[in-house]
């Protein structure tokens, strides 16, 4: 056993790859990062209320949505929530960041927009 | 005359990947008395989970432990579904029996992985964790992460697993089982492995009971007891077989282990050939009510979770009893009576998990 | 949310068989358990305000059987180190956590298990003694 495993490890490939030039893709259906399609969003709040981590908050009156990434534990969660497909997880993961932000966007008044 | 000494093991130790300090009272290389100190990765999440809503729960309850995330994912459900009244599909139950045995399979390997490193051999450890990544890669195609995996949802599951996929996971299980029969056979049959493990930290059947011992530690000192028995999920109709050994040392839970891989590979197999054509989640209605206990087995030993809930949003209490908070008094009453140099290794053979312990 | 709208479904109480026993036969019935060559799973204890319900749990092979003792507040609650070590863990979270009154732990981590002197004691218990509980978690 021991010898066999050496002289595969010898003349094999390395078992890990170099990061930045062989990056690998996730595969399909990967929980990545989290991404919000701001025309579709209705400010219905069903992505905070389900959010366990409580990395969005949606001001309904206001119509605005304001969400961390620093906080989502991509769980996948509120776009299971979405009932327009505004939220979609990436299939890539969340990249780091020197500084700390986060993501907000707010919508006209649309009075055909049930509240 | 032999002098004792305090030896304060941990809560940082090189060969200790787990936050627990031991204050070892030594006379002379033997150990006399042992103390287990706790506290140092305590999260409060049994608190937490009464402050959160009940289906966020579920995340939380996942974050307990990374190594069986789905496991005490899928306890916590199976309590609220029987406080709801919920009869999960039986494509569900078998997915999640699917994923519950990868996780045993994963931290099984990743255990002996630790285990081998206990005792100083790197070449093993690494031979373990290379199979191990086959697993990891496994979940990352059907559930979307490698570690924290999120497939189980309250009622069912939250996605399916493809034919294609299920295909190339059993590809897999064969490329690590033939990968598994090499590396086991040298920590069943090594002469230097054999030297450290055997007679090491024994424990009897009597005392197992009596201490509370759980899982492959309890198997190992020959009391039949597997909370798959219970037959959750689908284990009703797939049948489990606790894997007993009487011998009650390291080496002995080392092979209730190493006999629980083989044992998953078949059910994961079994659950693949079986898996009926079904949905894989009811949706809930209503909100929990009542108390409940909710029982499954980890890799680790069994788990249990206590529900009770007043019909709101929140949950009144949530106890999470993780294997590992029970094998602590077991392991307290091994090491007397051993050498200094057998404490890693017979603190690995209970598979610590100080985060599960302290939650 | 129309989650809120849904009426609370009936009750279920399936922590099954449950015998209640009083403070001062716990120790006894306990050990009746050890007789009987139970393994102690874990106890559960449940801040119901004004009392405390604990629940001790047993396994008998595959089932489980369980032991429940309400005590009121402030009470003291007997140790069960004494027949079964197990329990140290247990009784030292429930005193450290709650604020139970449980004598006698035969390994006493006298409050110190999980949290530091700074730390808000029994964070757990539904009534806070003093002050209000600090802002947790969010």
């Amino acid at each position: 056993m021991m010898l066999s495993s050496v002289i595969r490890n010898l003349f094999s490939k390395p078992a890990t790859r170099p990061f930045a030039p062989a990056a690998r893709t996730a595969p399909q259906g990967y929980r990545g990062a989290v991404e919000f399609e701001e025309e579709v969003c209705i400010y219905c709040g069903a992505c905070a209320t389900r959010c366990p981590a409580n990395a969005i908050c949606v001001d309904r009156v206001a119509k605005s949505l304001e969400f961390d990434p620093f906080k989502c534990v991509q769980c996948g969660a509120c776009a299971e929530a979405c009932k327009k497909g505004c939220v979609q997880l990436q299939i890539d993961y969340q990249h780091p960041v020197a500084v700390r932000h986060t993501v907000a966007f707010h919508g006209p008044p649309k009075p055909t927009v049930a509240p | 005359m032999a002098q004792r000494t305090v030896i304060p093991f941990g809560p940082q130790h090189p060969v200790l990947p787990e936050p627990i300090q031991l204050k070892l009272t030594l006379k002379d290389e033997i150990v006399e008395e042992a103390l287990p100190h706790i506290g140092y990765v305590h999260r409060g999440v049994e608190k937490a989970a009464e402050r959160m809503d009940y289906t966020q729960n579920v995340f939380l309850v996942e974050r307990i432990c990374g190594i069986c995330s789905f496991i005490h994912a899928l306890c916590y459900c199976q309590g609220l579904e029987r406080l709801m009244g919920l009869e999960v599909p039986r494509r569900a139950a078998y997915l999640r029996v699917i994923w519950s045995e990868l996780h045993r399979l994963q931290s099984h390997h990743l255990w002996l992985g630790l285990y081998a490193d206990a005792f100083g051999f790197e070449s093993l450890f690494m031979e373990f964790w290379r199979s191990r990544e086959m697993l990891m890669d496994i979940f990352e195609k059907t559930a979307g992460s490698r570690v924290i995996i999120s497939a189980c949802c309250i009622g069912g599951v939250r996605r399916d697993i493809s034919d294609q996929h299920l295909q190339e996971t059993l590809e897999t299980l064969k490329t690590l089982e033939a990968a598994f029969d090499k590396s086991s056979e040298v920590m069943l049959n090594d002469y230097t492995v054999k030297k450290r493990t055997v007679g090491k930290g024994v424990l009897q059947a009597d005392k197992a009971i009596m201490l509370g011992a759980a899982g492959p530690v309890l198997r190992a000192s020959g009391v039949e007891q597997d909370a798959r028995q219970t037959g959750f999920a689908a284990y009703d109709e797939l049948r489990v077989e606790p894997v007993v050994e009487t011998a009650g040392d390291c080496y002995a839970r080392a092979k209730v282990r190493i006999r629980e891989v083989r044992q998953s590979l078949d059910l994961v197999r079994r659950a693949i050939a079986g898996l009926p054509d079904t949905d894989i989640a009811v949706r809930p209605k209503g909100r929990p009510n009542g108390r409940t206990i909710s029982r499954v087995e980890q890799p680790r030993g069994e788990l249990l979770y206590f529900l009770a809930a007043n019909g709101s949003q929140k949950l009144e209490r949530l106890r999470v009893r993780t294997p590992t908070f029970a094998n602590v008094a077991p392991l307290v009453h091994m090491l007397p009576g051993s050498e200094l140099a057998d404490v890693p290794v017979i603190v690995l053979s209970i598979d610590p998990c100080i985060s599960c312990t302290e939650r | 949310m129309t989650e809120a709208a849904r009426p609370p479904i009936a009750p279920v109480c399936d922590v099954q068989p449950t015998r209640p026993v009083s403070v001062g036969d716990l120790v006894a019935a306990v050990e009746a358990m050890a007789a009987r060559r139970l393994r102690f799973v874990t106890a559960t204890c449940l801040d119901m305000g004004g009392r405390f319900d604990i629940y001790y749990h047993f396994a008998d092979g595959v089932k489980l059987d369980n032991l429940l003792v309400t005590i009121p507040r402030e009470a003291e609650l007997p140790s069960i180190t004494a027949v079964y070590l197990g329990a140290f863990l247990v009784e030292n979270e429930m005193k450290e956590l709650f604020g139970i009154n449980v004598v006698d732990i035969a390994i006493d981590y006298k409050g110190r298990l999980f949290m530091t002197e700074l730390d808000q004691p029994h964070p757990m218990a539904k009534v806070q003694s003093g002050a209000t509980p600090a802002g947790q978690g969010e």
